[in-house]
């Protein structure tokens, strides 16, 4: 078991090491491409199941040239937990909490692999905005 | 066990830090990244994605679903006093002059991250 911090911190490093791992091994193939285009595709995201940010930063010297959209996916953390409590007696302790069970999907449903009757769950989805690619991606 | 405080306040905590410490260490990826405030197809994209929108930033919504039992651990020095308590997986019933049942609660709460 591992804490649900470290859970969280680690599935989002790993998403990113492997879009970069990814994007290393071929060039036939974009991840997180870049948008372009002249009015926001607030409608062509949302259906996608990704959040319009708006746009990128236009100081931002290597970016100021083209007008890009940003965006982020979605995680949705479907977590078991269960609880380490602190010792009675431990001042200063505090409870922790250790994952067991778990599902992570783009908004797709699913199941956890563990069920029981005193398990605790947790469900929450945080945005990750990836870095924007070299590639000039899809245009609308 | 731990109380139901302790629970959320943890839970809370991790999710917190989490973010934190991998936007440290992830250079231009961001989790919960700040949205352009001052564009209103940004604020719309952040409701419709289920997120509560804030005016200058947004919230995610950490929805709990948790077995907890009520202790009622009245005593002639502290009085009155029911505590709520998560379980734990595999922990066993502690029949030490205690009346429990096991109830699942479940809410909602937002964290601006």
């Amino acid at each position: 078991m591992t804490s649900l911090k470290d859970f969280i911190e680690q599935s989002l490093t790993e998403i990113v090491e492997g879009l970069e791992a990814f994007e290393k091994k071929t060039d036939k193939a974009t991840a997180n491409p870049t948008l372009s285009n002249d009015n926001p595709p607030v409608e062509v995201l949302k259906s996608a199941g990704l959040i319009y940010l708006g746009l990128t930063d236009e100081n931002t010297p290597d970016l100021a040239r083209n007008k890009k959209f940003r965006y982020a996916t979605m995680l949705d953390f479907d977590v078991a937990v269960t609880v380490s409590a602190a010792k009675a007696g431990d001042v200063g302790a505090k409870a922790s909490l250790q994952v067991v069970g778990v599902n992570i999907g783009g908004g797709a449903s699913g199941t956890a692999s563990h069920s029981n009757a005193s398990e605790q769950r947790l469900k929450f989805r945080i945005p990750l905005e990836l870095k924007i690619t070299k590639d000039p991606g899809v245009a609308f | 066990m731990a109380n139901l405080d302790e629970f959320i306040l943890q839970t809370f905590r991790d999710i917190h830090r989490a973010v934190q410490t991998f936007n440290e260490e992830a250079g231009d990826n961001i989790a919960a990244p700040a949205q352009d405030q001052r564009n209103p197809d940004v604020n719309q994209a952040i409701q419709r994605a289920g997120y509560m929108h804030l005016g200058r930033s947004y919230a995610i919504n950490v929805d709990f679903d948790v077995a907890v039992t009520a202790e009622d651990t009245t005593s002639a020095d502290a009085g009155a006093r029911i505590d709520i308590k998560v379980l734990s997986i595999g922990a066993g019933v502690d029949a030490e002059n205690r009346a429990e049942t096991v109830s699942r609660t479940k809410f909602r709460i937002p964290l601006k991250l």
